[in-house]
């Protein structure tokens, strides 16, 4: 029985092994935050290919920046996962032939009725204008009356970022949410822009790589910071190895039976929600520390501890209320925390009886016995609740919880500002069959006539079927017939044979082109094409899916704090119904562990800026701990013992959580803030209340 | 004195200006149009002034092509007119530039004689799918530019 805590420890871990392959883990971190819908919007999104595009620039429009840029598109191409590379705003061949083939079903027509004398007039200006204009520019022998246009203009050789330099296009084929393959691409453009001062390159997976690799190097500095004073709390300050050993043991124990057990409730569990359920995990110490100083680690001083059990029930039905949100990240975190602290409550109450670990010996205090008023506890937390009420606003930017990356912030304002991409807004449009989704996007056209999309060069067969006809009654053959009349008695050769032709036998054939850059995609049952409208005339509309990933993320965020109020206030019922059960009207005492860490936390934030989704988080784990304090301490005969306990848990609790405050990431500075404001609360307390 | 000097220089290195006659045969007309006047290329852009058969001035810039008349109207040009423009007074520009004839990743260049052949490659072939260039002493005297539909221009040196 003494080595029964190890024993569970490798059978559990022999377990994972064996389940290893059946346990998925996810690293999809937006899927956390996005709701179906928006997922939905941004996987058709992606699936476009607007996120793999990488834009290359040099500033100057002189020959030396466009030879330089020539030569990075030259190399580019040779990056194994590049799959296209554009300098020229030339249209592909294959576009051209395309476009040249259904030209007359594409371009605009205009069927005003047309006299010979107009025809006439018409000829005669050409004529004028070859004998007289400066400016060389071909007779358009296919259609000289303009009945057609099409604003499709060349204006430049070569793609530009306005105000800046010439422009490179380039595609990678490889899954740039997936950090790693984004690692991979970034690399190699870093690695071939470094002979090339002066040249600049964005894209949106170069956050992803960038700010992930800053963040990692943070975590990893605030954990080994952790580590250290974790390993000298307990090497220094308790010199207990067997204690440490044991504890680390009972803990990975927990970790391992909640990452068994969630894995068969969801097909992969998010590697936040273990990454925080851990951290919960980790306050289960406050059981172990509790047992130890009051000498309960031996079986024959060992009795059932009912402030231990009532803690631990106040926390695990906090994590149970989480339990039913509708919020992946927090489900899993809550029936993981769930999982692993019941797993460590029996560990710690049940195993840890038969190591035989004595007591350590605790100095009692002489003082006399100062304990707080809880009512005016109460007040002063209702004072400051009611200030946070008035003053706190919720940032519901997830862009501010990120690293801050001042270099690509500022070069991605560059790439907007010289693409005009605030003009546009991109949306997706959905239809169960590719002519009813081409009838849509001409709905959204026809108000809209600035839009630019795949109707540019598709037409719906309805649509086109009416152009046919539209042309069928415009009388082609006459038209014809009188242009080379005309031009003949002008002077004219019999430059304009060609005009026209196959006008009278055009059929809606048009099919979709691999050059086209707007395409339609097939997903399950529907049928999807993107599509940019000015921001100007873009209004609402039940035709179209805004894709805009701030606007949905700070939806979906303010829906997940509402979501989250809502539990916070049930979970806040449950603890006072409890203590209410169990303590009748003096639950005040133990109730002032909850209220005043949580009012203080809220009048820091509401101090010092906004209140954001990382806060909210740490707010449930701060109540989830909070109350067991309080719990602990009411009407103890051991105050001493429960003392000593509290304020090594609190150090423990402040060197797995609190230390986060160290961070420079905004969304683990903001973890950190909340546990250490409340953990420095609750130290507050817990020296004026014995 | 030191600032006149450089700036003498960079005139002599950067700019390059002649008078010229033009002759654009329209094949559509199967006749030839003569115009005159004088081009004068600075660094960061070109200028033309016809004087016959009437005056105009056409300042072309890096993104830009603007015509003036003789009641000095000033015209922005857009879409095909500048696209056109640009084109053609670019390669003005350089077949008249003996310099700039080598070393251009836009055509192939055979000599025979004191004739260059320049054959025009990618985007430029659509406009002007070939040239004639005749130097004397590594000095364009004349070239002749070929349109896909028959046109020529040729521009003779004065």
């Amino acid at each position: 029985m003494k080595y029964l805590n190890a024993i569970i420890f490798v059978f559990l871990s022999l377990l994972y092994l064996a389940l290893s392959s059946h346990i998925k883990f996810s690293t999809n971190f937006i899927d956390i935050f996005l709701s179906q819908k928006s997922l939905k919007i941004f996987h058709i999104a992606k699936e476009f290919g607007f996120s793999n595009e990488i834009l290359i620039s040099k500033k100057g429009f002189d020959k030396k920046s466009l030879k330089e840029l020539q030569e990075v598109a030259k190399e580019l191409k040779k990056i194994p996962q590049i799959s296209k590379v554009e300098i020229s705003s030339k249209i592909s061949p294959k576009l051209r032939k395309y476009m040249a083939k259904n030209y007359y079903l594409l371009a605009d027509f205009n069927d005003t009725k047309i006299t010979n004398t107009d025809i006439k007039n018409r000829l005669k200006k050409i004529y004028k204008s070859v004998a007289t204009s400066v400016i060389y520019q071909p007779i358009n022998k296919y259609d000289p009356l303009e009945l057609f246009s099409m604003d499709f203009q060349q204006t430049s050789k070569y793609q530009k970022l306005k105000n800046y330099g010439y422009l490179i296009r380039a595609t990678t084929w490889a899954d740039t949410s997936n950090a790693q393959t984004a690692r991979v691409v970034y690399e190699d453009i870093e690695k071939l822009l470094t002979k090339f001062p002066g040249v600049v390159a964005i894209s949106p997976f170069f956050y992803l790589v960038e700010n992930s690799s800053y963040i990692k190097a943070d975590a990893q500095k605030i954990m080994l910071i952790s580590t250290l004073l974790l390993l000298l709390l307990y090497f220094v300050i308790l010199k207990n190895h067997k204690l440490l050993f044991n504890a680390i043991l009972a803990i990975a124990s927990s970790i391992l039976s909640a990452i068994i057990l969630t894995s068969f409730i969801f097909d992969s569990i998010n590697i936040l929600a273990i990454v925080f359920g851990v951290s919960v995990t980790s306050i289960s110490i406050d059981y172990m520390f509790h047992y130890y100083f009051h000498g309960y680690f031996s079986k024959s001083r060992y009795s059932f501890q009912k402030r231990v059990f009532f803690g631990f029930f106040t926390t695990v039905g906090v994590f149970i209320i989480f339990g039913f949100i509708n919020i992946d990240l927090f489900k899993q975190l809550a029936i993981f925390s769930v999982i692993s602290l019941s797993m460590a409550y029996v560990l710690f109450s049940f195993t840890f009886i038969y190591l035989d670990i004595k007591k350590p010996v605790i100095v009692k205090q002489e003082e006399a016995i100062r304990r707080f008023n809880p009512l005016h506890v109460a007040l002063i937390s209702l004072a400051l609740l009611a200030y946070a009420f008035f003053h706190l606003s919720f940032d519901n930017n997830l862009k501010n919880l990120d690293y801050h990356n001042t270099k690509l912030l500022n070069l991605s304002k560059l790439f907007n500002r010289g693409l005009q991409n605030n003009n546009y807004q991109a949306v997706i449009i959905e239809a169960k069959s590719r002519d009813k989704l081409l009838e849509k996007y001409e709905k959204i056209e026809a108000s809209n006539p600035a839009m630019l999309g795949i109707g540019k060069f598709v037409l719906s067969k309805k649509r086109c079927e009416k152009r046919v006809e539209q042309i069928s009654k415009f009388d082609f053959e006459k038209v014809k017939k009188t242009i080379n009349q005309e031009a003949k008695k002008i002077g004219f050769n019999d430059v304009f044979k060609d005009a026209y032709k196959g006008i009278d036998s055009l059929k809606c054939k048009n099919s979709l082109n691999s050059a086209m850059r707007f395409k339609i995609i097939k997903d399950k049952n529907s049928y999807y094409t993107l599509a940019l409208i000015p921001k100007k005339s873009i209004k609402s509309s039940n035709l179209f899916s805004i894709v805009d990933l701030g606007k949905s993320l700070a939806k979906d965020t303010r829906e997940m704090k509402e979501k989250l109020q809502l539990y916070m206030l049930i979970s806040v019922a449950f603890i006072v119904l409890v203590l209410f059960f169990n303590y009748g009207f003096k639950m005040l005492f133990p109730l002032s562990f909850l209220l005043f860490p949580l009012s203080v936390v809220l009048f820091g934030i509401s101090l010092f800026g906004k209140i954001n989704i990382m806060n909210i988080f740490a707010l449930v784990i701060l109540i989830a701990i909070s109350i067991d304090y309080g719990i602990y301490l009411h009407k103890t005969s051991t105050p001493s013992e429960t003392k000593m306990a509290i304020k090594y848990a609190l150090m423990s609790t402040f060197l797995g959580f609190g230390v986060l405050i160290f961070s420079k990431t905004v969304a683990l500075y903001s973890i950190g803030f909340v546990i250490t404001l409340g953990i420095g609360s609750i130290f507050l307390l817990l020296y004026t209340s014995l | 004195m030191r600032f006149i000097v450089i700036l003498a220089l960079h005139v002599a290195l950067f700019a390059s200006s002649y008078n010229f006659d033009e002759y654009k045969f329209v094949k559509a007309v199967s006749t030839e149009f003569k115009n005159s006047g004088h081009i004068d290329v600075q660094k960061d852009k070109t200028v033309i002034v016809y004087s016959e058969p009437s005056y105009k001035k056409i300042v072309k810039t890096d993104t830009n092509v603007t015509i003036e008349d003789s009641s000095k109207k000033l015209y922005h040009l857009k879409g095909r007119a500048n696209f056109y423009a640009k084109t053609f007074i670019g390669a003005m520009t350089r077949l008249g530039d003996f310099s700039k004839l080598k070393g251009s990743s836009d055509f192939d260049i055979q000599k025979d004689g004191n004739t260059y052949f320049v054959a025009f490659k990618g985007d430029l072939a659509d406009q002007i799918t070939k040239a004639e260039v005749y130097v004397k002493d590594s000095k364009v005297l004349n070239f002749k530019m070929f349109m896909p539909n028959g046109d020529t221009i040729k521009i003779v040196k004065k």
